[in-house]
This record gives structure tokens, sequence and C-alpha cells, in this order.
């Protein structure tokens, strides 16, 4: 399911032995692929987006300065699904956001949209991901993580299974029942149906 | 039984995230933030090194201190009968000191300079303490309550005591970065009505790990490896009035089946922590 082509990840690990050796300039392209794997998890996780991009700096900065425990540089997108469950795990069972005003993670990225694309595709778009964020968070924080590892960056039940430290097993009951309660979710399955016929 | 109707349900859910992208602020600040990041580092790697006697005596004061200290909130406060988490601060939120929980600081006692810097923060006190933690609670300069385990960085706020919800007991932390002392406990923190004498956390596998005369706040020194399982409210007769899970990893620990080239970072926890 991981798709990355082998062109990218010799890549990455360029820039991660580049990184290691004390180029300054690989920094910006490592943190920018920590920030959008990172981002991207924590989007469909998290209710707002300031939280989304707390998470993923918080992530970023701790993948670049952990970089030295990597043992091979090609883990690189492992090593940043480990902490970014890390962080968003503790940030869903602990963190309550210092912000009282927040700005709803449906709007995130679509703002820039208005003009380029008609305004209802992009309705379309934040009524599922306001639809998506309210459904995940009436699961558990684990299968939250699992179905996000899944649908957002088709990691592999394996790879899963090693970013959330357990094993493959629970992984499987984990989607398992994550499907089946998004399944459950009629506001969801509608806002879904919609995008999905106007696709 | 996977069906493909419920395959495509969620794949077309968590399409409208899949294509976001972090601003070019974001990423500039991550940028800075790793540079200044190893500049402090090598910075404290030119730093003489602290002797072990030093890290051996923070070690023994966190053991005895998770178990022994909690900080008693003041009488006012201990004969409001508030039963919610809530409760236990908003007198004070509403501007009577002497509601406040735990105590002021010392007169020669400072708050960590970070703090100072980031917050102006406003009447801090100490909650609870274990070790080397301190849990400050203070008022932040628009008025809502905060807390923050003093030295690690990790703090939480809230516009009003409401919002802490009307358990007995709520766990604060350890927050989105996990602190481990020498001996690799990680520093558990919570806040608790006024009807919790005692808290409790319970591991996978051995005893419990108690802290007697909780009023207000705790800090309970967590063993990552014994794995810890919920912490628990106990009133002044021992019965349980609620609690919380800790069912996410307090440590970075390696995974059971680990991608090939990936090194855990875990603390190993040397020693039991008994009661």
């Amino acid at each position: 399911m991981d798709t990355e082509p082998r062109e990218i990840r010799e890549l990455v690990a360029d820039q991660v032995r580049r990184f290691r050796a004390g180029d300054g300039d690989a920094a910006e392209p490592l943190a920018r692929r920590a920030l959008r794997m990172s981002l991207r998890t924590a989007s469909a996780l998290m209710r707002s987006r300031e939280d989304a991009a707390d998470v993923a700096q918080e992530v970023a900065v701790d993948v670049l300065g952990s970089l030295g425990k990597l043992r091979d540089p090609e883990a690189f997108d492992a090593w940043v699904h480990r902490i970014t469950v890390r962080h968003a795990m503790c940030r869903l069972k602990k963190g309550r956001s210092t912000r009282k005003v927040e700005a709803p993670l449906a709007l995130l990225d679509e703002e820039g949209l208005r003009g380029a694309i008609p305004d209802s595709d992009i309705d379309s778009r934040l009524a599922a991901r306001h639809a998506l964020v309210g459904a995940l968070s009436r699961l558990p924080a684990r299968q939250r993580m699992a179905l996000s590892l899944r649908y957002v960056h088709d990691l592999p039940d394996a790879e899963i299974a090693a970013a959330l430290g357990c094993r493959v097993g629970t992984v499987h009951a984990l989607l398992s029942r994550g499907r089946r309660s998004l399944r459950a979710d009629h506001q969801l399955v509608e806002v879904t149906l919609d995008l999905k016929e106007e696709g | 039984m996977l069906s493909d109707h419920d395959e495509a349900l969620a794949r077309a859910a968590f399409a409208p995230v899949r294509d976001i992208e972090p601003d070019e602020d974001l990423v500039a600040r991550v940028v800075a933030r790793v540079s200044r990041r190893k500049k402090a580092s090598r910075r404290f790697a030119l730093a003489p090194a602290r002797p072990r006697l030093a890290l051996q005596a923070l070690a023994a004061l966190a053991l005895l201190g998770a178990t022994l200290y909690s900080v008693p909130v003041t009488r006012a406060a201990i004969e409001e009968t508030g039963e919610s988490v809530g409760g236990v601060f908003s007198g004070w939120l509403g501007g009577d000191s002497a509601e406040a929980p735990g105590k002021p600081l010392e007169a020669s006692e400072k708050l960590p300079e970070y703090m100072e810097y980031l917050h102006n923060s406003k009447e801090p006190r100490v909650i609870a303490e274990a070790g080397r933690y301190k849990l400050y609670s203070y008022i932040g300069s628009a008025g809502g309550l905060n807390f923050e385990l003093g030295g690690t960085g990790v703090g939480m706020g809230y516009e009003s005591a409401a919002e802490l919800g009307d358990a007995p007991l709520h766990l604060l932390g350890p927050g989105a970065r996990p602190h481990a002392d020498a001996q690799g406990h990680v520093p558990v923190f919570g806040i608790a009505t006024r009807s919790v004498s005692r808290v409790e956390l319970t591991y996978e596998s051995g005893p419990p790990l108690r802290v007697s005369g909780v009023e207000g706040g705790f800090v309970l020194l967590a063993e990552p490896s014994r794995g810890p399982v919920e912490v628990i409210a106990l009133d002044a007769n021992g019965k349980e009035i609620g609690g919380e899970p800790i069912d996410y990893p307090l440590v970075d620990e390696p995974p059971e089946a680990p991608p090939p080239g990936i090194e855990g970072s875990g603390h190993a926890s040397s020693g039991s922590h008994e009661p």
C-alpha cells in the first residue's frame, strides 16, 4: 500500500545524511516533509487547524531533533509517523486547547481555493471535513490514529502497528471497529456520498 | 469482514485531509526552532558535566517525593464543598485569593524563567510536587486558569474552571512531550476535588503507586516499563470515587515489530518504585 517511490525515499535518506553531517540546507525539505505528513494526520484528528498545526510543528521539531536515533535514514517516514502518534495521542487524551477562539479545521486550506474551483465543491469539502472530525471525535484515540494512518497515508497494517507500538492483530481490530463506527455515523455517510457523487 | 462499502466510505471520508500542505510560515518556524535547538545543545555540550551524585540525589528525592508529598490547599478551600474538579479553582478565578488551592511561592522561590517570560503569570501557586517536578497553577494575564509542570515546558490553559469538567479527578498530563527523570520515571499529574484524599496509579503488574494527602493536585512519578493502567481517586474512607485510564504510551517505547532501521528511544526504569 505504501506507494512512495524508491527514488523519493533515497532522496529523503540523502537529506537525512546531509542534515546529520551538519548541512543546514537539508533542514528545510525534511521539515516540510515531516510537517506535511504530521499535519495531514493531525488534521484528521484535531478539532481546530491551530491544534493540528501545533501538533505538526512539535512533531517536526522532535523528528529533526532526534534523527540521530534513526539507524536507517530510509526509515524517515516511519519515524515521523511514530512521533506523530506520540504527540497526537497525548494531545487527544490530555491536551486542551489554550485558545477559545479557533478557526474550524474545516476552513484549512480552502479559503485560498475560492474562485479557483466552484464554491459548491469547496462547501462539500468543508462539510465532509467537518463531518469526519466530528465522527472521529467520538471514537477512542487509538482507533482514530489507526484509521488516520490507513486512510490518510495508506499505511499497511504492519507499519500502522509499528507506529502505534502494538501487534498487527490489534491494528486489524482497531480498523475494523473504527470503520464500523464510521459507517454508523449518518452525517458522515451523507456528506461523503455527496462528495463521491460530485467527484 | 470488511465490505467494499466500508472501505470506500472510510477512503472518501478521509479524502479532504489527504492533500493538505503546511504553509510557508510553519515550515520557517520549524527550521528556525531546529536551528536554535542545535545551537543550544552545542552550548549545553560545552558546559561542565553535572556530578553523577547530584543526579542520584535527584532520583532519590523523586522517589521520596512521589509517595509522600502533595501540597495542602488553604483551609478556606478545604471548607468549600464544591465537588467538581473545576470547583476547586472557581473561587480563586473569581478573584478570591483565600480560595486559591495549593500554596504561594516561597519568598526565595522563583518560577522557572521561561514561565515568567512566556506567560506573564499572575498569582502563581504550587498545587503539588514530586521529586524535581512542581505543578504550578496561575491566572494568566487575560484571566484564564493555567497549569504548568515546572521545568518541562508542559502546560495547558483554560478560560474558566468549568472547562475542567465535573469528574472527581482530571489528568492534565504528561502532555505532548513526556519528560522522564534520571531513573526513567514520567510525571503523571492532575487535579482532584476536595473529596479526593488519595490517588493511586495502577500498573499492569506489581503494586500501585499511592499518594496520600491529595488536596487539589498531584504529581505521580510513573514507571512506564511497568505499564501504567489508570489513576484512581479515593476518598478519606478509601472508597473509589473516580479515575482516568492511561491508555497511551508514556514514553516512546520501541514497537514490537519496528520497521527496519528504527531504534527505540524509551527509557528503562531500574528498580522498584514502591509506595
